[in-house]
């Protein structure tokens, strides 16, 4: 606090400073797979200076109970760093919702140090970082049970929601302005987080599995903030920068997540989410499909020269990646040419469906964008789509009755052949038609994604070896 | 009990430790001491300002950077740095202060903690799949 830094104290700061500049690296170097691992040493590096610094402080006595908690921290990491790489989306779900946790608790602490103490600013920036710290706690673990599936995914919706949360919302921000004019109505603050906390729920509640890569995004800007905020009430300009870095991460995700949906950034924003109607969909008396058994589906796949492939969320949870490595291999061996499209939502997370595909060896320069690869549809002789559905709807163009008119998706439709490997006609989780499956070039394979194309697998080789 | 109640006063610079709420007949020092307050607040305020919009400035632009491919891992990532958020644990624990913010302190170390060593692992364990199909790389990857 005074203006005359200790020599000790510089030292600190300059390994702050060091660890900032370090962290900034560590993303930067993140832009490309070949740098990436670099980051992640940078970014233990800085952490580690980061630590070091804080333990050299002047005020600290307790090293023991710090060292517990390290090592019990460390022992509760390890486990979550090794989890499947299936269950990534909710472990990122519930890491955001430990960030948070610790930004929570570290400002409720701060609070119950310095009330009634508390500069008017220094008590506004709290109030950001608990309540925003709270509803993400909750939040995020909503959004992790959903994506374990210990809670129901569907969305659940009821009347006047908006109107409560709403409500909710206004409340706490009434009392954090009551608590930034009367700093000494202590009995508030523990309001204030309970209804943060209710909030995180709630806004939850009406998420459905396919509006997951948002909010885990927006979650993770939250979480960023939140911690920003901390650096303003502790003036610690390194978790400043740092929360500013994840939020900003966090931020540009959502941006890109919600662009891919076709939704503003403020619907994002305000957690306007899962209201996609079930209107629109009315299903039409069953038209009829084209159906194929495995051996056609290899038949023409060994006649292309140009395949794509269009991994969804039902790729994921038929386990099917490493099936998809073999047949990949097989018709590569063969001399097809084949790529991936990876449409930005497709999946429960950012990035997704490249980090399943690279788990099964899946070459990342195979891995094409949307925008990318949109173009190279009509020269293509089978789009082979597994387990995704809404990316491909081509009602999205063309029918803007459709509660997905206007996002961008991939143009499979246009290929050739479309073969969509699909467990029954259900539609999806939107409960939206796809007008995909009735078009005269498109096969339904009707099955278990693993299993399907383990046949197609099997078809392939066993005509030729 | 703030300062425009008693008037406008400034004068000596001292950081009060301790204010007595019940001493409202010692004006003078009342209202320097939350004059002060807020105006050291206020500077380091434009301090943090700064280093907060610039900092999300170069994150943007840094971010904006990032390969879709390494979407996820660029999360984990984040949310290990984020985990930053440890040092004021540390000191919340370390200070011993109350009996409170050391419990508070100690979750949130193990929380923080946590993310930090379960964040790194994992990204790292992601960012060793992604492998090149080009010759070179292969050979260095198989």
């Amino acid at each position: 606090m005074s203006p005359e830094l200790a020599g000790g104290q510089v030292v600190i700061e300059i390994l702050y400073l060091i660890a900032s500049v370090l962290f900034i690296l560590s993303l930067k170097w993140m832009s490309s797979p070949t740098s990436a691992r670099h980051g992640i040493w940078a970014g233990e590096a800085g952490m580690l200076l980061a630590i070091c610094g804080t333990l050299l402080r002047h005020g600290i006595i307790d090293y023991k109970l710090i060292a517990i908690a390290l090592v019990l921290g460390t022992i509760i990491g390890i486990p979550l760093g090794r989890v499947q790489m299936t269950a990534v989306p909710q472990r990122t779900a519930l890491s955001h919702a430990f960030g948070a946790l610790c930004v929570t608790l570290v400002g409720s602490a701060e609070f119950y140090l310095r009330a009634p103490n508390i500069s008017r600013f220094m008590m506004s920036v709290l109030a950001i970082e608990v309540i925003l710290g709270g509803l993400t706690v909750t939040g995020s673990l909503m959004a992790a049970g959903k994506l374990q599936e210990i809670l129901p995914q569907r969305p659940l919706t009821y009347k006047g929601q908006n109107f409560v949360n709403f409500l909710l919302l206004a409340g706490a921000a009434v009392i954090a302005v009551w608590l930034v004019i009367h700093p000494d109505a202590k009995t508030l603050f523990p309001i204030m987080i309970l209804i943060a906390l209710t909030f995180g729920v709630l806004l939850i509640i009406p998420i459905g599995g396919a509006d997951m890569p948002t909010v885990i995004s927006l979650l993770n800007g939250y979480a960023g903030l939140s911690a920003a905020a901390m650096g303003f009430v502790l003036d610690s300009k390194l978790l400043i920068i740092a929360g500013a870095l994840d939020g900003s991460s966090g931020l540009i995700l959502s941006i890109i997540m919600s662009k891919a949906m076709n939704r503003s950034f403020t619907n994002v924003l305000f957690g306007a989410f899962g209201q996609v109607a079930t209107a629109g969909t009315a299903l039409e008396e069953a038209k009829p499909v084209r159906s194929a058994i495995p051996e056609e589906a290899a038949a023409i796949l060994s006649a292309a020269s140009r395949v794509i492939v269009i991994p969804g969320y039902g790729m994921a949870v038929a386990q099917a990646q490493h099936k998809v490595r073999e047949l990949y291999d097989t018709l590569s061996k063969r001399g097809v040419d084949v790529r991936f499209a990876i449409h930005p939502v497709a999946g429960r997370m950012p990035g997704h469906m490249n980090v399943l595909l690279a788990e099964a060896d899946i070459p990342y320069d195979r891995l094409i964008e949307m925008e990318e690869i949109n173009g190279d549809f009509p020269q293509t002789d089978v789009a082979l789509v597994i387990g995704a559905n809404d990316v491909t709807n081509p009602a999205a163009r063309s029918d803007a009755s459709s509660p997905i008119y206007g996002m961008p998706i991939l143009d499979v439709d246009k290929a050739h052949t479309v073969m969509v490997i699909k467990r029954s006609m259900n539609p999806g989780f939107a409960g939206i038609d796809n007008p995909l499956y009735y078009l005269d070039n498109t096969l339904m394979l009707f099955g278990d994604a693993k299993a399907f194309v383990g046949s197609i697998v099997r078809e392939l080789t066993g005509g030729h070896s | 009990m703030f300062s425009h109640e008693c008037g406008n006063f400034s004068g000596y610079r001292h950081w009060p430790r301790r204010r007595d709420d019940a001493s409202c007949k010692h004006e003078t020092k009342q209202i320097d001491a939350e004059d002060v307050l807020q105006m050291s607040s206020s500077s380091s305020l434009i301090n943090a300002l700064f280093i907060f919009v610039l900092a999300g400035f170069i994150g943007f632009e840094v971010i904006r950077r990032v390969s879709p491919l390494l979407h996820t891992p660029l999360m984990s990532l984040t949310n290990a740095l984020d985990a930053i958020a440890v040092v004021g644990a540390i000191v919340l624990v370390g200070e011993h202060k109350s009996q409170l913010s050391a419990i508070f302190g100690f979750i949130a170390v193990v929380a923080a903690t946590s993310n930090i060593v379960g964040g790194f692992i994992i990204t790292d364990r992601m960012l060793k799949m992604f492998k090149s199909s080009r010759p070179a790389a292969k050979t260095v990857a198989k």
